[in-house]
């Protein structure tokens, strides 16, 4: 150690100024260190994300080519024989001399059959919603679940809902659909209401059930709630939000927002 | 009674730590509060011993900091560090030689009127070493989604980095006599660095008190 301070002091200032640099070298490498994790993190989330979405559009087209194909199944066969037995039953009207009274009623119940059975072919046909609009569709399968004596469901839209994308339509119609068959398989409920509206920023679909209702917040949702997850993944691939507001007995809401803005 | 300026920093910092007392339980923040508390006292002590009317010398004051505050700062990095089961039981006995040593130092030169400085060094490089050790583990294992900037423990373990590293050689240094023989402009450049990252480690405190608001996601650092 120098003897004369003077010698002494631009030392310990060097020493401070090498310790300083050192603290400030490593604070940037840590911190470069922590952007870098924060960037491959972010990228690994892109990718899984890209991944799903991938994974979700081919079980959706995969759906919609098996819909499709029981939409036609549906129609050209099964259609065309309950047709055909109804023709075969004029025909057999026609010619008796006495009707047995059950052909009417076997006439009866082949065009009822026939009704339920074009409805249903064209709820399956994803070709056919993505031309039409939906709310047309919805109104369809509204009608369908209103026939049924069991369920009072009403459709009230506001708002011009024309502009929304076609692939989107479909999806749409798929979510509504799953909500309604949820609404039946689980939900006990009496009556259903469905409102469609234009926003600033998009639209908003509203569901709202009088059923048994379910806790959201409880760990036998989030784990059985599989169904519910779907739908929730087939809106977010839209680049929407759906929420879930229920409690147990209190019936269900569920609110689909999507923006385009 | 006298009063250096960098003094209103630790005032503040200690005012915020209190306001938010609450806000840093969620980040295990708390032996923050007395550790400011001890700050204070030493720094007001110790700047008005004379004023006081207390024999010896005022570095006494700041012999006793040294013991009483190792075992804070101690218990600071231990919840900054998120130590558990073995590793934070290995941590307390250790620590607890350590502040043993510095009350042994501390009862041995108790009649000196010399600054510890053995005690110094050693308490300065422990918060060295916990500090880098704390950020390392936020850089490597924290939570991903939070900025490092945005996060308490940053402002606390660099601030406490930096100040340790620029205050290690000085205040080592002190009983050699060094500021004694300087010449007087170096000497005020000499002490105008002590208080400069005085300031900057309690600004940094008071910002990370005031990141403390929002409730964390994860508290592993």
């Amino acid at each position: 150690m120098p003897e004369d301070p003077k010698q002494l002091i631009p030392v310990i200032i060097g020493v401070i100024l090498v310790l300083l640099f050192l603290g400030i070298l490593f604070l940037s490498m840590l911190i470069y260190i922590k952007s870098k994790r924060r960037q491959m993190h972010q990228e690994k989330l892109s990718l899984k994300y890209q991944y799903e979405k991938q994974l979700l559009e081919t079980k959706i087209e995969i759906q919609e080519r098996t819909f499709n194909y029981i939409s036609g199944e549906l129609h050209d066969h099964v259609g065309q024989t309950l047709s055909l037995a109804k023709v075969q039953l004029s025909v057999l009207e026609q010619s008796a001399a006495t009707v047995h009274p059950l052909v009417q009623e076997a006439k009866k119940s082949i065009t009822e059959s026939l009704a339920v059975l074009r409805t249903l072919a064209h709820t399956l046909d994803g070709d056919r919603i993505k031309t039409f609009e939906l709310v047309a569709s919805v109104q369809e399968e509204v009608n369908r679940l209103n026939r049924t004596g069991m369920y009072t469901v009403t459709l009230q839209c506001d708002g011009d809902l024309s502009s929304i994308p076609d692939d989107h339509r479909l999806l749409l119609f798929r979510v509504i659909q799953e909500c309604l068959q949820n609404v039946i398989k689980h939900a006990k409920a009496t009556a259903v209401e469905i409102e469609m509206k234009r926003t600033e920023r998009g639209f908003q679909i509203i569901i709202n059930d009088n059923g048994t209702g379910f806790d959201a917040e409880s760990p036998a949702f989030a784990q059985n709630g599989s169904g519910l997850n779907n739908m929730r993944r087939r809106v977010q691939l839209m680049g929407g939000r759906m929420s879930f507001l229920s409690q147990a007995g209190a019936g269900t809401k569920i609110i689909i927002d999507i923006d385009y803005a | 009674m006298q009063f250096e300026y960098y003094q209103i920093f630790q005032f503040i910092a200690l005012i915020i730590a209190v306001m938010f007392s609450g806000s840093l339980k969620h980040y295990r923040l708390q032996a923050l509060v007395p550790l400011l508390v001890v700050i204070n006292i030493t720094e007001v002590a110790g700047n008005n011993y004379a004023w006081f009317g207390w024999s010896g010398s005022y570095l006494f004051v700041y012999n006793l900091y040294l013991v009483v505050s190792t075992p804070l700062w101690l218990m600071l990095f231990s919840a900054m560090l998120g130590l558990r089961g073995l590793i934070r039981k290995v941590f307390y006995f250790l620590g607890s030689l350590i502040v043993i040593l510095l009350l042994i130092i501390f009862l041995i030169n108790k009649d000196t009127q010399d600054f510890n400085n053995g005690s110094c060094i050693l308490h300065l490089l422990l918060i060295i070493g916990f500090s880098c050790l704390s950020l390392f583990s936020m850089a490597t294992t924290g939570d991903v989604d939070l900025p490092f900037f945005q996060h308490p423990y940053f402002w606390i373990s660099a601030g406490n980095l930096l100040f340790a590293l620029v205050t290690l050689v000085p205040l080592g240094l002190q009983p050699i006599g060094v500021t004694k023989n300087m010449e007087d402009r170096v000497r005020e450049v000499y002490y105008a660095i002590i208080p400069t990252v005085n300031i900057i480690l309690y600004i940094g405190m008071t910002y990370a008190f005031l990141l403390c608001r929002k409730t964390p996601s994860s508290l592993s650092p």
